[in-house]
């Protein structure tokens, strides 16, 4: 093997910093932007400002969009938890390991169905159905967009999950629901709420579903997206930080919670 | 003496495979029943058709007297004793342990006082406050009797609870569980692979294969008696030699291929001119210098001697048709060496013959 020259090392580490920069440097100049005091975007910034926060969370618009967006994630995060959490028991106690792969597959396929053709199909649905689009008909969008991600991580908790202690309370005198509220629920419950939060997380910046489905309601990213065509207001660059901070802590604490189950 | 458990004609099959076939066994009182046999035969399955979660295809369960067959596992009088304990990790020990009496609503400070006993019988006082992944595997499964026990079922299962430990300890144990239940005064149905623990542990054993029971019986019954060439092969390490019945009767004699016939016992009756196996254990058999051996009927050629330790292991070959193993003391085999001329013989009754038919 040929040693690395010092010049090598240098091109390698340049290289590495500019992939980082690619994948950084949107939401860098955005998180700066959001606190720079000046209205148009150009550097250097002169001084630094909350008031573009302020006046984002004053805008009766965007209040409505974020009630929305709330509400669509809270949907999301529930639904998606429920059915997810059924589903995946009942795949993981089917005897017959050929079927429970091809259910397993058939549910996580949605979530390699472009999200254009998910958003249009139901659209169309809907429509055949005289479903009026609206904040309904999204939250069915968000729960199915959601619900193989649910399904993919309560499968990989319930696959290590050992059934005998169930069995041991159903023994020891506990009736069904008893030996789930006792022992299921308390064991499985850091990944159910880290599959909550998943849900959530991808419910709050979901566009394409949405905006086939929802109709004249608003949500944030619809919102932001109309409020973009009149050109930026700095503002939106405060909306995009919040956002990416929520995201931020979402997902944070839905891996913390996934360690903390395997410990 | 009353029974227990009573299983009558239990049948299951999962699909087109029989797990069981026609399962009748009785477990008295204060008893303690093994059942022995190797992984698949049924055993596992019998035992949680006992515990209610599986249901017998056809057939009843009886505990008590009482029919059980349908009742679902939380409102039977039983207890089982899981493979690898099955604790509840998120409780703590004297958690797990209290948590029957915790369902049946007993006053808290009654629960104590019993964990408090629980946990003195199986010797883990002071351990009440730790959390299960902390404990040795010895400690896990003593946990769990303890928490099996605290609701004072009427039969204790206990599903190969001891093989997940080491050797040392799997013997400390068996001797512990055994005066435990002696002391106790309790029925336990214990589920093994392993036929030392069953013999070490058990009033009387069941012998499974392929989903029947073949033969129940007290150890030193088993031992001594096999009732078939499975089950002679199964329990011990025996000498299954090939021939052929030429007399059956009270002592019927039996012609080895070598062409050497010799007497022995026959459990179940065999017609003259069958073919059977004569079983004789090794520690049965003796080696007489050829010399020295008048009217002894079987002679053969010392082929190899291997040793153990406390014994050594020889090999005589009958005339070139078949291996005889013989377990000596030392000194015995001392005058032995591969090559020399030796006559066979073993006390009477210490042979079998039993028919190559039947289970």
């Amino acid at each position: 093997m040929v040693a690395a020259s010092p010049r090598t090392h240098y091109a390698a580490a340049l290289f590495v910093v500019c992939v980082l920069l690619y994948l950084y440097a949107p939401v860098v100049v955005t998180v700066l932007f959001s606190f720079a005091d000046s209205p148009r975007l150009s550097l250097p910034i002169q001084g630094l400002t909350l008031s573009w926060y302020a006046s984002a969370l004053s805008n009766p618009l965007i209040q409505t969009a974020l009630r929305n967006t709330l509400i669509l994630a809270t949907i999301s995060a529930v639904g998606g938890c429920l059915a997810g959490t059924a589903f995946a028991f009942g795949v993981v106690k089917l005897q017959r390991l050929r079927l429970r792969r091809i259910l397993l597959t058939a549910s996580l396929l949605p979530a390699v169905v472009p999200l254009l053709v998910i958003g249009i199909s139901l659209a169309v649905f809907f429509r055949t159905l005289g479903s009026q689009p609206g904040l309904f008909n999204a939250a069915i969008g968000h729960v199915l967009v959601s619900l193989p991600f649910v399904i993919l991580s309560l499968n990989a908790r319930l696959e290590t999950f050992d059934f005998s202690v169930v069995e041991a309370a159903r023994d020891l005198g506990a009736p069904p629901l008893r030996a789930f509220l006792d022992i299921t629920l308390p064991l499985i419950r850091p990944s159910v709420l880290g599959a909550g939060l998943l849900a959530a997380a991808l419910s709050l910046d979901e566009f394409i579903v949405t905006w086939f489905n929802v109709g004249t309601q608003l949500t944030a990213p619809v919102l932001v997206w109309g409020l973009m065509r009149r050109g930026v207001d700095p503002s939106i660059n405060a909306l995009a930080t919040m956002f990416l901070a929520v995201l931020l802590v979402l997902f944070v604490a839905s891996s913390l919670l996934g360690r903390r189950r395997r410990a | 003496m009353t029974s227990a458990v009573e299983i009558v004609a239990v049948r299951k099959s999962f699909g087109d495979f029989v797990a069981l076939h026609e399962i009748n066994l009785s477990v008295g009182e204060q008893e303690f029943v093994s059942l022995l046999g190797a992984s698949g035969c049924g055993k596992t399955t019998l035992l949680r058709i006992v515990a209610g979660f599986e249901f017998a295809t056809s057939g009843r369960v009886l505990i008590g007297g009482e029919d059980i067959t349908g009742i679902p596992p939380h409102a039977r009088p039983t207890n089982i004793v899981f493979q690898r304990g099955a604790l509840f990790p998120h409780m703590t020990v004297r958690e797990n342990v209290g948590y029957s009496l915790k369902l049946r609503k007993w006053p808290k400070k009654r629960i104590d006082e019993q964990v408090d006993r629980m946990l003195a019988m199986v010797r883990l006082e002071g351990f009440g406050d730790r959390d299960p992944a902390k404990l040795s595997g010895g400690q896990v499964q003593r946990v769990a009797l303890a928490r099996a026990l605290a609701g004072e079922p009427r039969v204790l299962l206990l599903d190969e609870p001891l093989s997940a430990l080491d050797l040392k300890l799997r013997q400390q144990m068996q001797l512990e569980l055994r005066s435990l239940q002696k002391s106790l005064g309790a029925t336990f149905i214990f589920v093994t692979h392993d036929q030392t623990e069953a013999l070490v542990m058990s009033d009387r054993i069941a012998i499974m294969n392929a989903g029947r029971i073949v033969q129940f019986g007290r150890p030193q019954e088993i031992y001594t008696r096999p009732s078939s060439i499975f089950v002679s092969d199964f329990i011990g390490q025996t000498n299954l030699i090939p021939g052929d019945v030429v007399a059956g009767g009270a002592g019927t004699a039996f012609r080895l291929r070598a062409g050497a016939v010799v007497k022995a016992a026959a459990p179940a009756p065999l017609a003259a001119g069958s073919k059977a196996v004569l079983s004789v254990r090794p520690e049965n058999v003796r080696l007489i210098p050829a010399a020295r051996a008048n009217g002894v009927a079987l002679r053969g050629i010392v082929r190899e001697s291997v040793y153990l330790g406390s014994s050594v292991r020889v090999a005589v070959d009958l005339d070139g048709a078949n291996l005889i193993w013989a377990e000596l003391r030392e000194e015995e085999a001392a005058g032995l060496s591969i090559g020399d001329s030796v006559a066979v013989t073993w006390p009477e009754n210490a042979a079998l013959v039993l028919g190559e038919g039947g289970a």
